[in-house]
């Protein structure tokens, strides 16, 4: 359910790409750009969401702009179609609640996109800390840098916020993945002020786990457009014991082309969105309780929504909102 | 860092060295020149000084070599406390005394590079800026750097080289956030970081460490309107040699480093009033942001900077 979101051409490739799983059909609010979509991965279009839900669908993705999750949600939800929907969960506490209580009511199953539990080099991570190798940890420092998004990216009533909300979700996803700890408290400055735009882009999250662990978090629009790479994501883990570094894109050939007039990279690492498209489809076929809750996309968020809350205070802010 | 000093001062052509005092006898004859028992007796015997003891001592020997009217270089922090600064501040104003305090980063021709860009312009407005040091724990007399007292652990002793670093880019600071594995009591081993917020605007995330056994690493980013530039100590060296056991040694050979540089304009600013380019005056600021950055690991809350008084020259 629409291309709003990037991230909906990759699903869709990795959905072409998993033998027991059928690519059945999309829908957008956007018809043009449905239409284009379905030519370009062959699979029907349905310019309602009438139509499209009155095929026998086992799953729906809902790639949408962040605001309509929960009006998607619920429509999958009353036609009793598992989902997987696109970080961040929602646009707020209130929303987000009323999709998990949904999903819950009518029995649906919720994934949420955190594709980034699915890099090789991160799980590796979590098996290592796990381990005790690095003994206990102590603090931690992520960054989920991007450059700048665009579009609906960038408009507080679609998005629900710039790039607070944006990235602090998948890296808040993984440290608690990591832990099992809840974030305690949030301290955030940012600010406007590289795109000139009304909407946050860039800052830093500081935030303290219940298990006394603090982690620091850059998730800003900070990339310029002659940088060789989107972004990032890292995470370096200080243990009693040692320390863990995960640079989970840095898997890169240089690529030096005239056409381009930059320096650019190329990732030959896995693709993560297969790893996360593969287990929602398993989820379907075996009956799984979701590997990513709702519950963990509201965890994620309200991380996000705490950085604005503090940032507007200046003060630190305590979890759960 | 006081042998580091010692080799410096030798390379300076107008200086001679005189004496060394060490609180270890021992340690101060591995110089091979004149010792003190007496720092003070050292004091009146030299022209210049140099004070490379534990932070918290800084102020008495500082204090002692501006009252013998004599020009002193303290390695960086300046002293351990906001206290300790004021007195030593007012003392030198009083006396009008050369006090230059190793605030070696300025130094670096790579992070002059970096402020050379931001100041051309490279990143348009600066915005956000994320800036680095990590090693090991560092070894010294009586292990001093494991005693928070003494050394006031990785804020005070690594994280101020950079705090100094993005003051002298962003200028003064509005607030300060920070948190540090001090409560843990883990020994030989401190890990802090900290968010600026700069009057100007800047947000600056700072790691300080002496949990990384692999190695030294030194990064520093600045993005902007426009742009971004950084640097990482791990960036390709321009000369690398192997050994058979596979050891090898990396390096970007200078004609003059850091720390001769440094000392080599302390002289200078001795001898013919040359202002270098780290000033009392940025010390002590860099000490201030860096008291607060350990005030509001124990508060757990942000810091607001003081306004302060006027500095005057």
């Amino acid at each position: 359910m629409s291309y709003a979101h990037m991230h909906a051409r990759g699903y869709s490739q990795c959905l072409k790409n998993i033998p027991n799983a059928e690519f059945a059909g999309l829908y957008d609010d956007n018809a043009a750009r449905g239409r284009e979509m379905a030519r370009l991965f062959g699979v029907k279009f349905y310019n309602t969401e009438k139509k499209f839900f009155a095929e026998k669908l086992d799953g729906v993705i809902i790639c949408s702009e962040n605001s309509k999750h929960l009006a998607m949600a619920e429509a999958a939800a009353r036609a009793k179609v598992h989902i997987l929907c696109e970080k961040p969960i929602s646009v707020n506490m209130k929303s987000a609640n009323k999709m998990l209580a949904v999903a819950s009511k009518t029995g649906v199953k919720l994934m949420i996109a955190f594709p980034c539990r699915f890099i090789p080099s991160v799980m590796k991570a979590r098996r290592v800390l796990d381990s005790g190798e690095i003994g206990r940890v102590l603090a931690i420092k992520a960054t989920n840098h991007g450059s700048l998004p665009g579009g609906w990216f960038t408009q507080k009533k679609f998005s629900g916020g710039g790039a607070i909300m944006d990235h602090t979700v998948h890296v808040t996803d993984l440290l608690r993945w990591f832990m099992r700890s809840e974030v305690r408290t949030v301290y955030a400055e940012l600010d406007n002020s590289i795109h000139n735009l009304k909407i946050d882009d860039c800052g830093t999250l500081f935030f303290e786990f219940e298990n006394g662990v603090f982690a620091t978090l850059d998730p800003s629009w900070s990339r310029p457009k002659s940088f060789p790479v989107w972004g990032d994501v890292t995470i370096d883990i200080i243990g009693e014991k040692g320390n863990i570094y995960v640079d989970a894109f840095s898997e890169v050939i240089d690529v030096y082309d005239d056409n381009v007039g930059r320096h650019c990279c190329r990732g030959w690492g896995s693709n993560a969105d297969l790893g996360l498209v593969k287990n929602f489809v398993d989820m379907i076929m075996y009956n799984r309780t979701p590997f990513i809750s709702g519950y963990d996309g509201i965890k994620a968020m309200e991380v996000a929504l705490g950085a604005y809350e503090s940032a507007a205070k200046k003060k630190v802010i305590n979890l759960p909102l | 860092m006081g042998r580091k000093h010692f080799e410096s001062f030798k390379r300076v052509a107008s200086v001679t060295l005189c004496g060394v005092y060490d609180i270890d006898p021992n340690k101060a004859k591995e110089s091979g020149i004149m010792t003190c028992q007496d720092p003070c007796h050292l004091i009146r015997e030299c022209d210049i000084i140099c004070v490379a003891t534990p932070t918290d001592t800084h102020k008495q020997y500082i204090l002692e070599a501006i009252a013998a009217r004599k020009p002193v270089f303290v390695e960086k922090p300046l002293c351990r406390t906001v206290e300790e600064a004021d007195e030593i501040v007012k003392t030198a104003r009083k006396y009008k005394a050369k006090v230059m305090v190793g605030h070696v980063v300025r130094y670096f021709n790579q992070y002059a590079a970096i402020k050379k860009a931001i100041d051309d312009g490279c990143v348009g407005k600066p915005a956000i800026a994320r800036i680095t040091r990590c090693s090991k724990f560092p070894k010294a007399s009586n292990n001093w750097f494991n005693s928070r007292e003494k050394s006031g652990g990785v804020i005070l002793d690594l994280m101020i080289h950079d705090i100094d670093f993005l003051i002298w880019c962003f200028g003064d600071v509005e607030r300060v956030y920070a948190r540090d594995i001090g409560r843990q009591k883990i020994p030989n081993k401190d890990y802090a970081l900290a968010i600026l917020r700069f009057k100007s605007g800047v947000i600056a995330h700072l790691e300080a460490s002496w949990a990384h056994a692999g190695g030294f690493r030194a990064r520093v980013e600045v993005a902007g309107t426009g742009g971004l530039v950084s640097y990482d100590s791990r960036h390709p060296a321009s000369l690398k040699v192997e050994h058979a056991d596979g050891n090898a040694v990396r390096e970007n050979p200078v004609e003059e480093n850091a720390n001769q540089m440094e000392i080599r304009e302390f002289v200078e600013y001795v001898l013919n009033n040359k202002v270098p380019r780290i000033t009392l005056h940025d010390a002590y600021e860099a000490l201030k942001v860096s008291l607060a950055a350990l005030e509001s690991v124990k508060l757990r809350e942000p810091v607001k900077l003081s306004k302060g008084e006027k500095w005057i020259e």
